[in-house]
């Protein structure tokens, strides 16, 4: 459901928090990424980084539950495109999570590194019954 | 590794050549089948007997962390006695991904299978 607004568009993701709904909605952020003109080592970025936020989420956060509500919204910035993630999962203090080694042989924490890797801006906000993740990518 | 319990379309059935087992996966990775991958790439290393796991990533475009996660949990299985994992033929979104982590020199990257076995 994109939305035309002067310069900007908005494309918004209203999906329950089942794994089998991960590819399509990265998929189709992806396709607004490339529409609006991101390079294609940003959009890779912004699909992997929101695949795996999203993931955190459905792990972390429902612990596995399927059936909660996730909201994803894109909006294309003047020379940017942010991305925010909203769920009603139980709240969590991301600085309070140990940093991954990167030398460190160990399965786990690879999201998190992605996303403060690839993103140009990430912010975490608590809020009373859930959280919101703000992402922002440049354009190229 | 019996082949007629083999039923997975995330990675084939599984060959043996002398210490390697060789196996090709497909299509994208990520959260809603990486358990799939994981069971199917842990039995392949069940009893020991592979000293060097050799998984033709060709086909696979796209993965994630939790299929990134299989491979460094795979790796920690071959680890203690002396083996490893090879990765062949990998696509840039997935050489990409393993940069990211880091993780791109704790695997052998090659680009074929015949290069991984003479390795």
């Amino acid at each position: 459901m994109a939305e035309g607004s002067g310069w900007s568009l908005t494309q918004q993701w209203k999906i329950t928090s089942d794994p089998a709904n991960l590819r399509h909605v990265r998929k189709e952020l992806e396709g607004f990424a490339k529409s609006i003109g991101m390079a294609d080592e940003c959009w890779q970025a912004v699909g992997l980084v929101v695949n795996e936020a999203l993931a955190n989420i459905i792990r972390h956060g429902y612990g596995g539950a399927v059936d909660k509500p996730i909201l994803v919204t894109a909006e294309q910035g003047e020379k940017e495109l942010r991305v925010v993630i909203r769920d009603w999962a139980k709240p969590f203090d991301p600085s309070a999570i140990k940093r991954r080694c990167e030398d460190e042989l160990k399965p786990g924490g690879l999201g998190l590194v992605c996303i403060r890797k690839l993103m140009d801006d990430v912010k975490f906000e608590s809020l009373p019954d859930g959280m919101v993740l703000r992402l922002t990518k440049k354009l190229a | 590794m019996a082949r007629a319990r083999w039923n997975t379309d995330v990675v084939s059935a599984p060959r043996r050549d002398g210490d390697a087992v060789i196996a090709e996966a497909r299509g994208e990775i990520d959260l809603q089948n990486s358990s799939e991958f994981r069971s199917a790439v842990l039995s392949m290393l069940d009893g020991g007997a592979a000293k060097r796991l050799i998984l033709n990533l060709s086909q696979v475009p796209y993965m994630d962390s939790s299929a990134v996660a299989v491979l460094v949990e795979a790796l920690q299985k071959l680890r203690p006695s002396g083996g490893r994992v090879m990765l062949v033929g990998l696509q840039p979104r997935v050489k990409g991904l393993l940069e990211i982590a880091r993780l791109d020199s704790i695997f052998i990257l090659v680009a074929s299978e015949q290069q991984a076995l003479a390795f």
